[in-house]
């Protein structure tokens, strides 16, 4: 047991928790958080493996991870403007098939 | 173990339960404003207590500097943004609310009016 | 230890992430998403990338937070808080546990039968480090040996953000929300913003040997920007719109520029000369750092620009 390998764990956590907030929650505000827990959980995902079979800190993963980071949350005010828009069009924080279920 | 590692230790568990205090204060006060008495005063001196204890663990005058700045940026961050918390919910008329056994003679004045206002988001 | 650590670490994200997804109030979800982002910074430490702590620290946390916080102020203004909001049926939780099970068994099949990697990477990066042109190998790695991503990168921030101004409409005037009118908060204001200037200058001047960049000091710019904006001082209003604009693509432009300039030497794309690699990344980081900072701050404000009035915003729902 390394912390690399618990954190790939946590990884694989959050990955698990945020694929079921994204398929359970119907308020969109709700899936994107949830979406967001997937990709931090890809992230720790990413760098606790090829650390742990490098056996040293990795630079290059880290640095793919950093400009993950800046476009996940390009990514994240981006659903968020659609949100607004969406809900300033029709009036709901739902997608139209996820009235009826 | 030397006697300034005891030292250290000591400052810094001390530290730690500084902040245990504030959080229990922050999930068990009744309203908003106790709520920030417990997190600003708590967080304070936890992490005053806490920079005091790091300083001796590097001997450099430069990180020194670095570390009791950021104990400074936080207690005005701190002090800032506790005072915007209670300034909005004064605003928003988010009642006081009285322990048992006392008067409720600290009341805001159109407490009437608060129930449809008091939402959840500073006290929360 | 150290394990110890870890683990109420790993106890603490996941406990953090699962209140975070079943709380009922929006706010509670949204609080301890940002609590997340903080204990995923300290995770970073723990598995050694200070750069990435830095980055989820600022921008995981804080821009994250102060959007989704920002939205759910708004829809609350609107009155759609649907705090009380039907729970899903029944057969939605089957599928959504079934499928969360799912993943997580395939990914922890991976993580245990994990492949011998092929080649040593972090030997490559630093044989390759003295021709850099900096002493800090995750700036190496961003700005010369992978260049191409960040290029890419930068581009897709430039599209989100062009994307985001295409749907906004003529009526949204960018300068409505009203600003915190509070002295103490303007007095520190004064304090604040000049600290926080330099402490961006400082990242992108550290990101050469040290911890820093472009990223983390973009983000420090985006937070000044989006407080002055909050405190009501608009940013746009003191600049003209064209300046933005130039702003915005400032970074791209330049990185490009410098990209595209080698193949005049006859040299492949994105490579730097012998001797120049230094100076060259540092331009581009400064370029990139203004950029990333206008970037978000305009993600923010497309973000939070008002509604329509009710009578011109056509068919509503109720």
């Amino acid at each position: 047991m390394d912390t690399n390998l618990i954190f790939t764990l946590c990884g694989v956590g959050l990955c698990g928790i945020g694929f079921f907030g994204f398929i359970y929650h119907r308020h969109l505000l709700r899936r994107l958080i949830a979406f967001n827990l997937i990709g931090n959980g890809t992230f720790l995902i990413m760098v606790g493996f090829a650390q742990r079979g490098q056996g040293v800190t990795d630079h290059v993963i880290q640095a793919l991870v950093l400009t993950g980071i800046v476009v996940a949350v390009a990514a994240t005010a981006l659903g968020l403007v659609l949100i607004r828009r969406w809900f300033q069009l029709k009036g709901s924080t739902q997608l139209p098939e996820d009235d009826a279920s | 173990m030397t006697l300034l590692m005891i030292l250290q230790s000591i400052l810094l568990i001390s530290g730690a339960l500084m902040f245990l205090v504030g959080s229990i204060g922050l999930v068990r006060f009744p309203d908003t404003y106790t709520r920030i008495h417990a997190l600003t005063k708590a967080d304070n001196v936890g992490l005053g207590l806490i920079v005091i204890g790091l300083i001796p663990a590097s001997f450099s005058v430069l990180v020194t500097l670095k570390i009791l700045l950021i104990w400074l940026l936080v207690m005005l961050a701190s002090a800032l943004s506790g005072h915007l918390v209670a300034w909005e919910a004064r605003a928003q008329q988010v009642p006081l609310k009285p322990s048992e056994g006392e008067s409720s003679k600290e009341t805001f004045s159109k407490r009437e009016l608060s129930t449809k206002e008091s939402s959840d988001e500073p006290s929360d | 230890m150290n394990l110890l650590i870890d683990f109420t670490l790993l106890i603490g994200i996941l406990a953090i992430a699962l209140t975070c997804l079943i709380s009922r109030s929006l706010f509670r979800s949204v609080v301890f998403f940002i609590l997340l982002g903080l204990m995923l910074a300290i995770g970073w430490i723990r598995l050694g990338a200070p750069d990435i702590a830095l980055a989820e620290a600022a921008i995981g946390a804080g821009i994250t937070g102060v959007l989704l916080l920002d939205t759910l102020g708004h829809l609350k203004k609107t009155g759609n808080l649907e705090n009380d909001e039907p729970a899903p049926g029944r057969k939605r939780l089957i599928l959504a546990i079934v499928s969360s099970f799912t993943l997580v068994g395939l990914l922890l099949w991976a993580v245990f039968n994990q492949p011998t990697p092929a080649i040593n990477i972090h030997l490559l990066v630093t044989e390759a480090m003295p021709e850099s042109g900096v002493s800090h190998p995750i700036t190496a790695v961003l700005l010369n040996f992978r260049s191409y991503d960040t290029l890419l990168e930068v581009g897709v921030l430039v599209l989100a953000v062009l994307v985001g101004l295409a749907l906004q409409t003529d009526q949204q005037a960018q300068d409505s929300l009203p600003g915190l009118p509070n002295p103490l908060l303007h007095a520190c204001l004064t304090l604040l913003i000049p600290a926080m200037l330099i402490t961006s200058m400082y990242l992108l001047w550290a990101g050469a040997d040290r911890p820093g960049g472009a990223f983390q000091a973009g983000a420090m710019l985006a937070a000044a920007f989006i407080l002055l904006h909050i405190s009501g001082i608009k940013l746009s209003s003191q600049v003209s719109h064209r300046m933005m604009q130039a702003g915005l693509l400032l970074g791209f432009g330049v990185f490009l520029a410098v990209a595209t300039s080698s193949l005049i030497g006859g040299r492949p794309l994105l490579t730097y000369p012998e001797g120049g690699a230094g100076m060259l990344i540092l331009l581009i980081e400064l370029a990139l750092t203004l950029s990333i900072g206008l970037i978000l701050l305009s993600l923010f404000t497309i973000a939070n620009s008002p509604p329509h009035h009710k009578d011109q915003g056509g068919d509503h729902g109720h």
